[in-house]
């Protein structure tokens, strides 16, 4: 292999990662900042060494956005985070006989 | 209370500037526009007073009582009462109200002032009160309702400077609740009353909005103005950006050449940049332009005023297929995206009709269908004109955007009849003053609206595309391959899988690809068809112009297929998501999906089958 295509393969792989990384986020918020978490707590555990716990530490989320992906074309998202009682879901009641 | 962090709650009725005055306050840049219903949710910001203290302010939806008809407005009726959760009552309660509609605006403003709290009255748009000859005494009104009183202009720089100050010098001492509850005549009573203590009022309209509005309401005039209207802003996306998307796409070519010129001709990193980034991101790049064109005539009709008109025009007919007029403005809003547009709906009292623009908003043709309709249109139908002054390629644009219309009013036509709906709805709207556009609100409204755009090309768009090139490429072609390597790979099988299902509607395989990342948002189609033609051995001196590449390999029956299923597909992800959210049920979503999925496959195959036995 040649230099060239080593370089190639590691700017390739770090882009491609770099990009299915970046479309998990935004397409799957909550579950990635779930990973994030995990990965994150399982690295900043006592006994750890201080670079894992520290790398652990960079890694926490921040808090959940209530961002579900990017958007449509023009508003690029579904609307700053909601309290649940914001959200105001729909509910129905049995019609009244009249 | 803190004296750090004063907590200040903007209320007052719709459509009266709080939003304005907030990014006043702020710096903020939340939407503001001249009809009732712009914000539906609570906005947070806060601004530190020349005294140095923190302010915080809470930017709330617009409420005409605190007898909440709709969601907005029981969010402003228990954030004020202290019963929202997870939110102390406010310190300071500004109470603004329209300096040139008191009468309206006063009532709600003696309610705040029943609540027993400071209360600041900030008398906006008291530039066109002024305008109006309508003449206000301030101190007067200040001593009738026991409240400081201040005059802003929230839509000009420093228009809110007294209420800065009054704020910033002391919190204005509790008002004292009466005791008594008082009934709406009674509320009424009061405001003519002080009115005719304090407030010396000319007429009670302005003579160029009643003049304007015998034309614009006028049940035959006014829908043909509404229907020309539309017609032009279809009309000028096609006209005017070309010149704009010519120079951007051979800036895009020239970048191309010269940044892989540098690479090694066959390498995967040349593929990369070449087949993947500028064949991809280019191909979405250059409908900037038209969109801003069409944002640019909607900023403007929404700074007008003239939205609640056509609302207004169009409610008997909405209601005659089962919508409320009040779907008007999300509907509306829904052109530019539909997760906004479904959002607005929480300004609909009634559940049911809720549901209903909910259900149709994802029809509305929203911005991210114009790179796809413009990149077939412009590759299928001839620029000629029609009429000696109409372009064709516009026509069939603004017939597009009416096919959604239509498919809305017939899908609510359908659920109207399902659920059996016999109920009377009466649209009471306020219908505002006409206002000239501001010409910096509309650059910054555009502004803002082009980094959008950017930063999305910039961030799922790039990603997906860069996945795609990935799956397009790997793995390779094995030794002695035929064929073009993308058929080997990953993708290319997919394609191929797919193909039998879209095959009745006339998608071929490249198409199907497309349609996969395309369902993270509609304009990756585009880029995916730039990559996979790209990669599927096009001529690299296309690559970078898919609309010749696709109509020398499509026929015309699949172009016009495909433009059919992006008038009904649920394409986008987002939009599925916020229906979710704000009904509170998978079976919602569910139903959306399905009968947006069942007619687009629908209407594709009548489309293709009658277009292939006619050509």
């Amino acid at each position: 292999m040649t230099t060239f295509e080593w370089v190639q393969g590691v700017v390739i792989g770090t882009i491609v990662a770099a990009s299915a990384w970046m479309a998990f986020r935004k397409l799957l918020p909550k579950t990635s900042t779930r990973v994030l978490a995990h990965v994150s707590a399982s690295l900043n555990r006592d006994g750890r060494a201080p670079s894992l716990r520290s790398l652990g530490r960079r890694l926490q989320p921040a808090a959940a956005t209530g961002s579900c992906g990017d958007g449509c074309g023009s508003c690029n998202s579904c609307g700053p985070a909601v309290a649940p009682t914001e959200a105001q879901p729909l509910q129905f009641k049995p019609r009244r006989p009249s | 209370m803190s004296a750090t962090a004063m907590r200040i709650a903007l209320v007052g009725n719709p459509n009266c500037g709080k939003t304005a005055l907030f990014n006043q306050l702020t710096g903020g840049r939340q939407k503001v526009a001249n009809y009732a219903g712009v914000t539906v949710e609570r906005k947070e910001g806060r601004f530190v007073a020349p005294s140095g203290r923190t302010l915080h302010v809470l930017d709330l939806p617009g409420a005409y009582s605190f007898e909440a008809t709709s969601p907005d407005e029981a969010i402003t009726r228990d954030v004020c009462y202290g019963r929202y959760p997870g939110e102390a009552a406010p310190d300071l309660i500004v109470c603004v109200a329209d300096a040139t509609n008191l009468r309206l605006h006063l009532r709600f403003v003696l309610e705040v002032r029943r609540l027993g709290r400071p209360v600041v009255l900030a008398l906006n748009m008291m530039d066109a009160a002024r305008r109006r000859g309508i003449v206000i005494d301030v101190d007067a009104l200040s001593r009738r309702l026991g409240v400081p009183v201040v005059e802003t202009i929230a839509v000009k720089r420093g228009g809110a400077q007294a209420l800065i100050e009054r704020i910033d010098a002391s919190v204005p001492k509790v008002t004292p609740a009466p005791i008594d509850e008082a009934t709406v005549e009674q509320l009424h009573a009061e405001v003519r009353s002080i009115l005719a203590d304090t407030v010396t009022l000319p007429r009670d309209t302005v003579a160029l909005d009643d003049a304007i509005d015998r034309w614009v309401l006028h049940p035959v005039f006014g829908l043909a103005i509404l229907a020309t209207l539309m017609f032009l802003v279809f009309q000028a996306v096609f006209s005017w950006a070309q010149p704009v998307m010519d120079a951007i796409q051979a800036g895009i070519a020239a970048l191309g050449t010269t940044v892989t010129g540098f690479l090694p001709e066959g390498s995967a990193l040349h593929s990369l940049l070449n087949d993947g980034l500028f064949a991809g991101l280019g191909a979405v790049l250059v409908f900037l332009p038209q969109i801003l064109i069409l944002f640019l005539f909607i900023l403007v009709l929404e700074e007008s005023g003239y939205l609640p008109r056509a609302a207004f025009l169009l409610d008997r007919m909405m209601f005659r297929v089962g919508l409320t007029g009040r779907a008007f403005i999300p509907l509306l809003s829904s052109f530019a995206c539909a997760i906004p547009g479904i959002m607005a709906t929480r300004s609909i009292q009634d559940p049911r009709d809720r549901l209903t623009t909910i259900l149709v908003a994802p029809l509305m043709t929203c911005s991210a269908r114009l790179p796809v309709y413009t990149l077939l249109i412009a590759a299928f139908i001839p620029d000629r004109t029609v009429a000696g002054v109409f372009n064709l390629q516009g026509i069939v644009l603004f017939t597009l955007y009416f096919a959604g219309i239509f498919s809305a009013l017939g899908v609510a036509f359908v659920i109207k009849r399902l659920r059996k709906d016999k109920s009377e709805h009466a649209l009471i709207m306020e219908l505002p003053s006409y206002r000239l556009p501001n010409v910096r609100d509309i650059a910054l409204g555009l502004w803002e609206r082009a980094v959008i755009f950017l930063k999305r090309v910039g961030g799922i768009i790039l990603a997906l595309t860069v996945l795609l090139w990935f799956l397009s490429s790997f793995p390779g072609p094995p030794e002695g391959a035929t064929q073009p390597a993308i058929d080997y790979s990953i993708a290319g099988r997919l394609g191929r899988l797919l193909e039998y299902v879209f095959a009745p509607i006339g998608f071929n395989w490249q198409i199907c690809i497309a349609l996969v990342p395309g369902l993270a948002a509609r304009e990756v189609a585009v880029a995916a068809l730039g990559t996979v033609y790209a990669m599927s051995g096009s001529d690299d001196a296309l690559a970078s112009q898919l609309g010749p590449v696709i109509s020398h390999q499509w026929s015309l029956a699949t172009a016009l297929s495909l433009l059919a299923w992006y008038v009904f597909a649920p394409q986008c992800m987002s939009t599925l998501a916020v229906i979710r959210r704000e009904t509170n049920s998978w079976r919602n979503v569910a139903v959306a999906a399905g009968y947006l999925f069942g007619l687009a496959y629908l209407a594709s195959l009548a489309t293709y089958q009658i277009a292939r036995a006619l050509t």
